[in-house]
């Protein structure tokens, strides 16, 4: 070889990005580009190999590659873990080429890529915390179904209650209200000035309370019995409403000309329509009243508005009206209108959710009010999804 | 006498073994759904296939017939065949009373073992917090102040990350003072020598996951 390819060679044996060492058949290290010196900050030559070597992870690894690579000459690759005193340093890969001619082994280390060990640690990392996030997601996922079986139940417990209340509340009301009447007609023509008053005024109490009971009832009632989804005209469905309440020749109530036809159950629909379009008639007062009703699609659900020119509704009571029994005019049955139970909204809530939608309502005083619900379309069959998901969430 | 009949993981083991070795992930989930099919649990699973496949890996790498990056994979393959075990296994049974914290004093290497703790207790009702093994110290020691757990559980694979499990255990010992969670440590070093676990400061230690499941459920009891 001449002395100018022995110095090229030279030259690659220091630049190597890699360690390079020569040992002896024994293992001891002869010859070392210094990489791995600089790297301990130690001198090698002279020294076995298998003392920079961890011994707990691969001691025995080594001594059998080196056996084999003097006994059958063969090239192997092998990794190895090195230890600097206590130490323990990452794994790194090594080529191992016997020289038969001057028995001599040569260990060359093939030089890492950084980015590739980065690369591998965030594969790591993620990997690690995708299977956290999985647990977590099966313990949330589990944790709401037993709250919303914990809701249904007690939701159901509930509506019986209300049932077996207002069941019960009915029959001592009616013996009140006879017992009244009797009394009345026992004194008939004697009574007179206060307590003629407030015997009027307890036959008031008497079906104020005759009508809450009914309200309770109809409102537990409401929603009870799921029908098939169906067919609905939503135009039709309206125009029905609108010839049941009836009103009065002064108002105008304005349809939208595109009102939808989709699947959906048609009883409740029809009754959350009656609720809020006999609301904005019978609290408009005034005689002018307009309402307008109309439906946007908004892809995964149909948002239904009925608004209307009456008096609208003040901000601060805009959340309590959907509670039961809230009216707008306490007591205010001496106009002899119907005041309406207070019932009305909360069913209308009540009948929404229970299809997954929602109801609020839009409103100044003076100015009208907007009352929007959300009614979600019906989805397509959701078979298949679960496995779906289970493929996904399994990926490495 | 009665018969018993188990389902007996050593059935799949071998494929699962296989399965992981030259990294076919679908394989290796389809293997673990048809073994808990087969009725085996979620301990079955674990001890009997998870742990010795992975053990048999290492043994692989020492022999020189895998690669750390084969290694690896496999691995990561039953982090994800056990999130999916879990999954499956999993009911809403946790009453919230007993609580476990759990972290690894190796950096950068996650401790399956530790992991199948946690799966395990939380089968049992427990309430449990896995941390990994990048938490450092100080937030370690602040998570436990706060979450206030009855078991700290605390792993290391290799001999060298001692030190720092020391120093984990001494963090969580100095913050808390007067009412201490018991302190649990497992991994490779403690498997040749059990005493290690009190010199290093912990209460307590056991030979796998299974045995860990038993020795908590004696200690802590249901009602705090």
């Amino acid at each position: 070889m001449s002395e100018t390819v022995i110095a090229h060679l030279s030259h690659c044996f220091a630049g190597f990005p890699g360690a390079v060492l020569h040992l002896s058949a024994g293992g001891r290290v002869i010859e070392s580009n210094g990489r791995l010196e600089r790297e301990l900050g130690r001198v090698l030559i002279g020294e076995r190999f298998s003392d920079v070597i961890d011994a707990d992870s691969c001691g025995d690894k080594w001594d059998r590659v080196l056996a084999a690579a003097s006994s059958t000459g063969a090239t192997s690759t092998c990794e190895l873990v090195l230890a600097n005193g206590d130490e323990v340093l990452e794994p790194r890969s090594f080529s191992v080429l016997w020289d038969a001619d001057v028995s001599v082994v040569w260990l060359i280390e093939h030089p890492s890529d950084r980015r590739m060990e980065t690369v591998r640690q965030q594969v790591t990392e993620v990997n690690s915390e995708l299977a956290s996030a999985q647990r977590d997601l099966v313990r949330e996922r589990e944790r709401l179904a037993q709250a919303l079986a914990d809701a249904e139940r007690s939701n159901r417990a509930l509506d019986e209650f209300a049932h077996v209340i207002s069941h019960d509340l009915k029959a001592p009301l009616r013996s009140v209200a006879n017992y009244a009447r009797w009394i009345e007609e026992d004194l008939d023509g004697q009574l007179t000035g206060e307590p003629r008053a407030h015997m009027e005024l307890l036959r008031t109490q008497v079906e104020r309370m005759r009508v809450m009971i009914g309200a309770v009832l109809e409102y537990s009632r409401s929603g009870h019995t799921r029908m098939p989804p169906e067919v609905v005209d939503t135009k039709a469905i309206v125009e029905e409403v609108i010839a049941l309440l009836d009103p009065p020749s002064s108002m105008t109530i304005e349809v939208a000309p595109s009102m939808p036809t989709f699947i959906a159950e048609a009883a409740p629909l029809r009754q959350v329509l009656l609720n809020l379009i006999g609301n904005a008639i019978k609290h408009s007062r005034r005689p002018d009243t307009h309402v307008w009703v109309r439906v946007r699609d908004l892809g995964y659900a149909f948002e239904f508005e009925v608004r209307d020119n009456g008096s609208g509704i003040p901000v601060r009571t805009q959340d309590k009206i959907w509670a039961l029994f809230h009216t707008l005019r306490p007591r205010a049955a001496s106009d002899g209108a119907d005041d309406g139970t207070g019932v009305g909204l909360a069913i209308v809530r009540r009948l929404v959710e229970m299809q997954g939608g929602t109801a609020w309502v839009e409103s100044e005083e003076g100015q009208g009010a907007t009352f929007h619900f959300l009614w979600p379309k019906q989805t397509e069959s959701r078979e298949g999804d679960g496995a779906a998901a289970a493929d996904t969430a399994g990926d490495v | 006498m009665t018969v018993v009949t188990e389902a007996n993981p050593a059935e799949h083991y071998a494929t699962y073994l296989e399965a992981i070795r030259t990294g076919d992930r679908r394989r290796a989930f389809q293997i673990i759904d048809t073994a808990r099919d087969a009725g085996l649990d979620l301990a079955g699973i674990y001890l009997g296939i998870f742990q010795p496949a992975l053990r048999e890996i290492g043994g692989l790498w020492q022999n020189n017939e895998l690669t750390v990056a084969e290694e690896h994979l496999a691995t990561a393959i039953t982090e994800a065949a056990m999130a999916r075990a879990y999954e499956r296994a999993f009911t809403w049974s946790t009453d919230g009373s007993r609580t476990l914290i759990a972290a690894c004093a190796d950096v950068e290497r996650h401790e399956v073992g530790l992991r199948m703790l946690c799966d395990l207790l939380d089968l049992e009702g427990w309430r449990t917090t896995y941390l990994g093994s990048t938490v450092p110290i100080e937030s370690l020691a602040a998570m436990v102040l706060r979450l206030r757990p009855d078991v700290v559980a605390l792993s290391v694979a290799l001999s060298p990350h001692l030190p720092r499990l020391r120093a984990m255990v001494a963090a969580i010992r100095s913050t808390l003072g007067g009412e201490q969670p018991l302190i649990i440590v497992g991994g490779r070093p403690f498997l040749d020598d059990p005493s290690l676990a009190q010199r290093l400061g912990a209460d307590l230690t056991a030979r796998n996951a299974v045995d860990a499941v038993r020795l908590l459920g004696e200690r802590v009891s249901r009602a705090r």
